[in-house]
């Protein structure tokens, strides 16, 4: 079981993606924060609240990965938008190329397992994963 | 917002982020804050629901401030090395031991766990040849506004306050080390003085000194970028620009006390007092050093001996006040690496500009008789009135209280006749207690709680009741009572802010937030959710014919300016208020400005019980004030003209540049600025040419936000334009407004000031003659920053073809775009679903 549990599990599986998953968001064009934050904390178990997600824009626009503007709104006062840079396009092509790999690998082992009649939870209790 | 106990929650949880951030370095932190209270009103905006646990609900899922930081932290170390180990790790020169570097350590410990699983999926990336998107050098600049929450009633602009950082780069150890040098020094004077032009020497402390300005450039920037060279090493000025209050601290190679020297950015000489401080407020500590910077190179320059040595002097508070601004700059020093012959490395540092020289600096008027602290001894400065008249904005308020008849509220504020039975059979008792050898009991109306139900309700003064005049939602509100058989007066109120507060009274006169003697000083108690206070006064109720108010919250302040009708003033009754402006929401941090001479026994004859209130800190909701100039016709006689309207666009256009030409209304323009400069500077020391006639734009640089208006030959309705002095576009709207507060009235123009020259540019027609505009309130809100300037013309002098000369004018600048302006949210939200207003009348035609 990972130390923390459930909760903490979530974390580490955030912790690599999240930033891809609003790379992915914003591919097909710029998106303004409040929109961005609101749709990732409805995702279920990618954000643990919307406040969260500030941080994370503000290291991708640190690493060049966005870029934002201000916007007008009709709806109140300006927006700042966030779009992917060309390096956010190939952040996000690389992210994918591999991720796909590494879910496949992870998917394999998991059927592997299973097929073996061993449960993920007693593969668990070995403590496969490096404790804090 | 108009719910205070909402604004209060809302202001904690800004409050518990803020600390929950305190170690991720400012940029980052001002930039997650700022986007976080963007967030919070996008919520609020949703939402049609404000009540406290709408509120509350909506923070939950926003989500837990410890909850933020922790993510901000780990984005950090997730980052570049370079960048992390800039901000979060600090540089080589920091102690191993410092508190800064246990957190890093820390954190970096529980990173190496955290991100096992990262681990793991990036070696799956790095044995497929990928490479990860983490070695980006592009660093997207941050947006320095410095947000404010919107916390109050719309008539009110308590904690809209701007002040914005700072210095810039500032934010970490390293980041001082600006060219020449600012920490080795071991940089060579002949470089410096091969690429720069020497603009004045002397000689402090037994070191002679010159000081060079960088060939090509100007003003402070030619300073910043030039350097000082000391003993024969070059030394630099890490860039403010256009901050205009810069220093940096040396460590003289034979020991000894520390040399400071700056730049003060306004034109002309200007006075300085450098404070020992610590980091984070606006406080005065230790008067280390007076004196006065000189003009050179366009601007102020000082250099003057502390009486400390550098070494020891961890933070900073840098006061100037040249002849039209003045500037609070508080900065924090890595003493740590201090070393002889060097600059003490800026840690940090925040900044509020452009301020009233009449009303600042705090401690300046101290400065003249002591020695810091309040105490005495010591010269100073020469002392400084310190009044707020004229830019504090702050608009009233219980809007009741405009003449004396309007005081008379239920149960009465003025009879002292009214039966005390008849409130207590309508309300509930919620308080008692004596006052003064008198006792008293508070009721709340029944049915109601708060604030509302105490004003609703009354106060019994041995056995008469009397009112206290409805302010809520201002949450700061008071009456004063002639006790029956005369002697001093007593004052009681309510601070609308849950918990108690502490309340501090002054005789002031009316128009101005100005404290002064202290009559008396008091703690408001928690009664039905918000704070009551009932206080004898150092005086006769009947001898206070002004008020200034101060109460200080756990969460918020307020300052409430009242006027009393003492010529009205009755044994055994309330003083009728006159008149009264009010600002809430303000921080507590930064206020009230003599809470701590109340506090330590200094100032006045305290009848109170209150004592040791906060520090004097402004941090963060000072306004940037002023205006084009100090008033006066002759001012907007500028160049090249704006009132005779004969001036040739020939010899405008021979010394300009056109920037921008358009047609409005019938009416063509061309925009021109001046050759060798640029920006609003250029455009204002250039011109604008409307229908083959040169006009100007009377200078407002720095000022942000200036405009001008034209009566068309042949009559009609005017027009208006201007400059933004903001990079990009901007939304203008322009109000009729007499002069004297940044009120709006009737909407009189709208426009979007387009990007010219690198700031803004509008010409836009108003929906009436020029010649029947009194005064303006002109609004603007660009991407960065919003301003108000409220402007008088002497529409007497109207005349064909000309601009309307320009009689007076204030302004607030660097105001937070997203609560700004007042009338906008409206415009957006409200009465229609445009992101410009609206006008109200009927467009003219050309």
């Amino acid at each position: 079981m990972v130390p923390g549990g459930e909760a903490k599990l979530l974390a580490q599986l955030r912790r690599g993606s999240v930033q891809y998953c609003v790379l992915a968001m914003l591919r097909d064009g710029e998106r303004y924060g409040f929109e961005l934050t609101r749709e990732l904390a409805d995702a279920d178990g990618l954000v643990t609240s919307e406040g969260t997600v500030y941080p994370l824009l503000a290291r991708l626009r640190q690493e060049g990965l966005v870029e934002t503007s201000w916007q007008e709104s009709s709806q109140g006062p300006p927006r700042r938008y966030y779009r992917l840079t060309p390096d956010g396009y190939r952040a996000l092509d690389l992210f994918i190329e591999q991720w796909q790999r590494f879910r496949d690998a992870i998917d394999r082992l998991l059927d592997e397992e299973s097929a073996d009649g061993r449960s993920g939870r007693e593969r668990d209790s070995d403590s496969v994963l490096p404790q804090a | 917002m108009e719910d205070p106990v909402a604004n209060a929650i809302l202001t904690q949880y800004f409050r518990r982020l803020e600390q929950a951030l305190s170690d991720v370095p400012v940029d980052r932190r001002a930039q997650i804050v700022e986007d976080l209270r963007a967030h919070v009103d996008e919520c609020l905006e949703a939402e049609p629901e404000h009540s406290d646990a709408a509120v509350m609900a909506m923070l939950d899922r926003v989500g837990d401030p410890d909850d933020i930081a922790r993510e901000a932290r780990e984005a950090l170390l997730d980052e570049t090395p370079t960048r992390a180990d800039a901000s979060l790790a600090g540089s080589a020169r920091e102690p191993a031991g410092s508190a800064r570097s246990g957190t890093v350590t820390k954190l970096r410990l529980a990173a190496a766990g955290i991100t096992v699983l990262v681990v793991v999926g990036i070696a799956v990336l790095s044995l497929s040849g990928g490479q990860t998107a983490r070695a980006r050098g592009h660093r997207v600049p941050v947006a320095r506004a410095v947000p404010a929450v919107r916390l109050v009633a719309s008539r009110a602009k308590g904690a809209w306050l701007p002040a914005g950082d700072v210095s810039g780069d500032h934010q970490s150890p390293g980041a001082s080390s600006c060219a020449p040098q600012t920490t080795s020094g071991s940089e060579s004077a002949s470089t410096l003085e091969s690429s720069a032009t020497k603009v004045a020497s002397g000689s402090v402390a037994g070191q002679s000194w010159s000081l060079w300005s960088k060939k090509g450039q100007s003003g402070a920037n030619g300073i910043e970028d030039g350097g000082v060279v000391i003993n024969g090493v070059a030394h630099g000025l890490c860039p403010g620009f256009p901050n205009p209050g810069e220093m940096e601290l040396l460590d003289p190679s034979g020991g000894g006390n520390a040399v400071a020297y700056g730049v003060v950015g306004y034109a002309g000489t200007a006075k300085v007092a450098i404070y020992a401080d610590s980091f984070g407020n606006f406080a005065t500590g230790k008067l280390l050093a007076t004196t006065t910077a000189q003009n050179v190179n366009g601007v102020g320059f000082f250099i003057t001996p502390l009486s400390e040595s550098a070494c020891e002097v961890s933070g900073i508070e840098l006061n100037t006040a040249s002849s039209s601004y003045s500037t609070e700059h508080n900065l924090s020093f890595s003493t740590s690496s201090c070393s002889k012959g060097q600059l003490v490395p800026i840690s940090d540092s925040q900044g509020i500009w452009q301020l009233p020289t009449s009303g600042f600096p705090d401690k300046f008027q101290d400065g003249g008789g002591g020695d810091g602290g309040g105490g005495g001894g010591g010269g100073g400065l020469e002392s400084a009135p310190v009044s707020k008249h004229g830019w504090l904005p702050a608009s009233d308020v219980s809007g009741d209280h405009q003449s004396p008849g309007a005081s008379s509220c239920a149960p009465q504020t003025t009879s002292g006749s009214e039966s005390a039975s008849t409130l207590e059979s309508s309300a509930t008792k919620v308080a008692s207690g004596s006052v003064a050898g008198q006792s008293w009991s508070l009721w709340s109306k029944q049915g109601q709680s708060g604030s509302n139900g105490i004003e609703n309700g009354g106060i019994v003064i041995n056995g008469v009741a009397y009112g206290l005049c409805p302010g809520f939602p201002n949450p700061g509100e008071m009456e004063l009572l002639e006790p029956s058989g005369g002697g001093d007066g007593v004052a009681y109120g309510v601070v609308g802010y849950p918990g108690t507060a502490k309340v501090a009274i002054y005789s002031d006169t009316f128009g101005n937030f100005a404290t002064g003697k202290l009559l008396a000083t008091t703690t408001a108690q928690n009664v039905n959710g918000v704070g009551f206070f009932i206080t004898p006064i150092s005086e006769s109720a009947c001898d206070v014919a002004g008020i200034e108010m101060n109460t200080a919250s756990s969460s918020q302040a307020t300052e409430h300016n009242l006027a009393f009708s003492t010529h009205d003033c009755k044994d055994g009754q309330l003083v009728p208020i006159s008149d009264s402006q009010g600002i809430w929401g303000l921080p507590t941090s930064g206020f009230p400005d003599k809470f701590q001479s109340a506090g330590g026994g200094g100032a006045g004859a305290g009848a109170g019980s209150g004592a040791g209130l906060g520090g004097i800190s402004k941090s963060g909701w000072l306004p940037a004030s002023d205006i084009s100039g100090g008033g006066g016709i002759d001012d907007s006689d500028c160049s090249p003209q704006t009132t005779s309207g004969l001036e040739s666009a020939s010899t405008l256009e021979a010394a300009a540049t056109k920037v921008a030409s358009g047609s409005t209304d019938g009416q063509s323009w061309s925009v021109w600025s001046k050759r060798g400069q640029s920006g609003a500077n250029g455009i204002e020391e250039g011109g604008v040419v409307i229908n083959g006639v040169a006009h100007g734009l009377c200078p407002g640089f720095p000022n942000p936000a200036e405009m001008e208006i034209f009566e068309p030959t042949g009559g009609g309705n005017g027009f208006a334009y201007g400059v933004v002095g903001y990079a990009g576009t901007a939304k203008v709207a322009i109000y009729s407004d007499t002069f004297g507060n940044f009120a709006t009235s009737k909407l009189i123009a709208t426009a979007t000031a387009r990007k010219v020259n690198g700031v803004g540019f509008f010409f836009a027609p108003l929906s009436e003659s020029a010649c029947t505009v009194h005064g303006v309130e002109m609004n603007t809100a660009s991407a960065n920053y919003a301003a108000e300037h409220n402007l008088a013309f002497s529409a007497e002098d109207c005349k064909d073809g000309q601009l309307v000369p320009i009689s007076d004018s204030q302004g607030i600048w660097q105001l937070a775009t997203k609560y700004f302006p007042d009338r906008f949210q409206s415009f957006n939200g409200g009465e229609g679903s445009n992101s410009t207003p609206t006008l109200s009348g009927s467009r003219p035609t050309a």
